[in-house]
């Protein structure tokens, strides 16, 4: 009997951020922006993206990709905007990866698309190890969940280019401090762009869709 | 949260390796895990012992090598955030500056990793 050792390097989150990669070369290619919706169960994602579509779908053709452990709810909530949805059931999975994304582009028309909305799994930590071919990374946290949440995961802000304070008109009532948040999120990641929004405040999605349409133009 | 998935992953690299190489067993694992991955050291470990049970790992040694995370910045500052800093990991995103120059978003070279990085495996011996 003899022993040896053998070299394997297979770094799990390297592996995932290889098929990223991959995702986002062909998405560039059809000249696509990927937008990769983070947030807790119940932050209002769905909804925003949902805002984004009715304010957008005439200037820009949009796609979506909703996540979930049963994705089949939020896709019939987009299918109504006669956009294409991919509903990617993750079963027990509680963060969408990129081989997940890559199955999911191969059943989207991207010749026809200039925008992909990607729903993440509600959940501010496992998303956050996982990239999924993205260019704009945004995370979502309603003022519901507490004006803590965002110094409890830090990791999350850390990684995001927008961070969204969601259902601000609830403010009082909940008992948080909106501005606290977004300056806590500012702290955590001083690049990062913060907004406060609530989809009964129409100014405030105003923000929410430039940034949008702003990311996307440079794209172009 | 995602531990078992991640297990199942290294789980099957390493039975692939050994297959590749004709392995009687696995005795070995050199697992390294970053700090800031969202894994959980112990239950990857609990989830990993479960699943090699009648495999040709099932008696492997794992050794985790934890792997701090470690920065590289501007200033030219390039290595591991010192300790004071790393107390501070539930707060970390505060305490993750530059120890050089404090900038607050050096980039992070290490620290995130769950990797496999070799194993030491038993073979027949060619008579």
């Amino acid at each position: 009997m003899c022993e040896i050792e053998v070299e394997v390097v297979h770094d799990v989150l390297k592996a995932n951020e290889e098929i990223a990669l991959r995702n986002n070369r062909l998405l560039n290619d059809f000249g696509i922006i990927a937008f990769n919706i983070m947030g807790a169960i119940g932050s209002g994602k769905t909804t925003l993206i949902e805002l984004a579509i009715e304010r957008l779908s005439e200037k820009y053709r949009i796609g979506v990709i909703a996540g979930d452990i049963v994705a089949d709810i939020d896709a019939d909530r987009f299918k109504r905007y006669d956009v294409p949805v991919i509903a990617m059931n993750t079963g027990k999975e509680c963060h969408l990866d990129a081989h997940l994304i890559e199955n999911s582009l191969d059943q989207l028309p991207l010749d026809d698309l200039d925008i992909l909305f990607i729903e993440n799994v509600g959940n501010l930590i496992c998303p956050t190890d996982y990239l999924l071919g993205e260019f704009k990374r945004v995370v979502i946290v309603s003022v519901s969940e507490g004006d803590d949440i965002v110094i409890k995961h830090p990791m999350i802000f850390k990684t995001c280019d927008l961070a969204i304070v969601n259902k601000v008109d609830i403010s009082e009532a909940v008992g948080a401090d909106a501005d606290k948040m977004v300056s806590d999120a500012l702290r955590m990641n001083p690049s990062i762009k913060a907004i406060k929004t609530s989809k009964n405040i129409g100014e405030s999605i105003d923000r929410w869709i430039e940034y949008i349409e702003e990311s996307t133009d440079v794209h172009r | 949260m995602h531990e078992y998935s991640v297990a199942t992953e290294i789980y099957e690299v390493i039975l692939k390796t050994a297959i590749k190489n004709d392995a009687k067993k696995v005795t070995s694992v050199d697992l390294e895990l970053g700090e800031l991955t969202h894994i959980n050291h112990d239950q990857l470990i609990f989830c990993l012992e479960i699943m090699v049970k009648g495999s040709l790992m099932e008696d492997a040694k794992i050794n985790l090598i934890v792997k701090p995370p470690k920065v590289k910045c501007k200033c030219g500052y390039e290595g591991v955030l010192d300790d004071n800093r790393r107390l501070l990991i539930s707060d970390f995103a505060f305490s993750m500056g530059c120890p050089g120059c404090g900038n607050p978003v050096p980039s992070l070279i290490s620290g995130k990793e769950i990797n496999v990085r070799n194993i030491k495996i038993e073979l027949d011996d060619y008579v």
